[in-house]
């Protein structure tokens, strides 16, 4: 569950998903809607859909 | 296409066994229940969507792909009316508790005959329409009709609703939990019948004097807890 300050970025987000492939449940929710991290880069999506046995996602506060 | 659309997009197309989905707040030019809809996502059983643009033709489209849909979470969606409310109880058999606290205005029952066709759907156990200025007596007594098996119901903030409430409670006799708070009008002068399941009634800041509560008590179950 990550509720993020402006310290992390998309590529971080990414990277910690790929190091927990068996992860089942996801919630992430930026600082605000003006943050970068809001947008969800190419990375951060690959990463959060080779989640194969992901069951519960929460996103909040995101532009998609 | 672009990167936003590509996150929902990749979701649907890699079919993730999600049964869980939470989209709060969230921003931006595509819709949702578009993209949903054209993947046939299935397998949701909890859906969490409190997105103001949602109008009613999306949750119509959506409700026809989620026959697994246990739950939803529509509340904040501005643009929802009861037609929302009847899809989804009509195209959803599993669906057990709807929220859809604080929608929109058009919500109100504006034609009763429409209401009877709908039918009576005994599989919603909890309904929570708090924060629903417009709800009136003669529309909650529908809804009621429509989901006569509702052991939960949440009207709090409901500032239109009076008498119509006792009348809820003759048709919906399992309901256990009822939260009145804030249902200024709110008086149950008409409440002299026993409701043998109610098991938590919150009458806060409501009209009901100390008379009307001390004839409740003699109507409740022994255990109920009265806030």
């Amino acid at each position: 569950m990550f509720s993020c300050d402006d310290r992390i970025t998309n590529v971080g987000i990414g990277s910690a998903l790929c190091a927990r492939p068996t992860l089942k449940s996801f919630s992430f929710s930026p600082l605000n809607m003006k943050h970068e991290i809001s947008i969800p880069t190419s990375h951060f999506i690959d990463s959060l859909v080779s989640l194969k046995g992901l069951t519960c996602l929460d996103l909040q506060f995101m532009n998609l | 296409m672009n990167i936003s659309n590509n996150l929902l997009y990749s979701i649907a197309r890699e079919g993730l066994p999600l049964t869980r989905f939470t989209l709060r707040h969230c921003f931006g030019r595509h819709s949702y229940a578009g993209i949903f809809c054209k993947y046939k996502c299935q397998g949701f059983n909890h859906l969490d969507l409190e997105l103001p643009f949602l109008n009613d033709q999306h949750v119509v489209q959506l409700s026809s792909f989620l026959g697994d849909l246990m739950s939803i979470n529509l509340s904040c969606c501005l643009k929802l009316s009861k037609l929302a409310l009847y899809a989804l109880t009509k195209n959803c058999p599993l669906l057990s508790e709807i929220k859809m606290e604080g929608i929109g205005k058009s919500m109100s029952v504006e034609n009763s005959d429409s209401l009877v066709e709908f039918g009576v759907y005994p599989q919603l156990k909890s309904l929570y329409l708090g924060k629903n200025q417009w709800l009136s007596d003669e529309g909650i007594v529908m809804f009621a009709s429509n989901f006569p098996n509702l052991q939960l119901l949440d009207l709090n903030h409901c500032n239109l609703l009076s008498e119509g409430i006792c009348q809820v409670l003759r048709i919906c006799c399992k309901i256990r939990h009822l939260n009145l708070s804030y249902c200024k009008k709110v008086k149950l002068h008409g409440m002299n019948f026993v409701v043998p399941n109610l098991e938590v009634l919150n009458l806060s800041n409501t009209k009901v004097n100390d008379k009307t509560l001390c004839d409740i008590k003699e109507l409740l179950w022994a255990f109920a807890t009265i806030t």
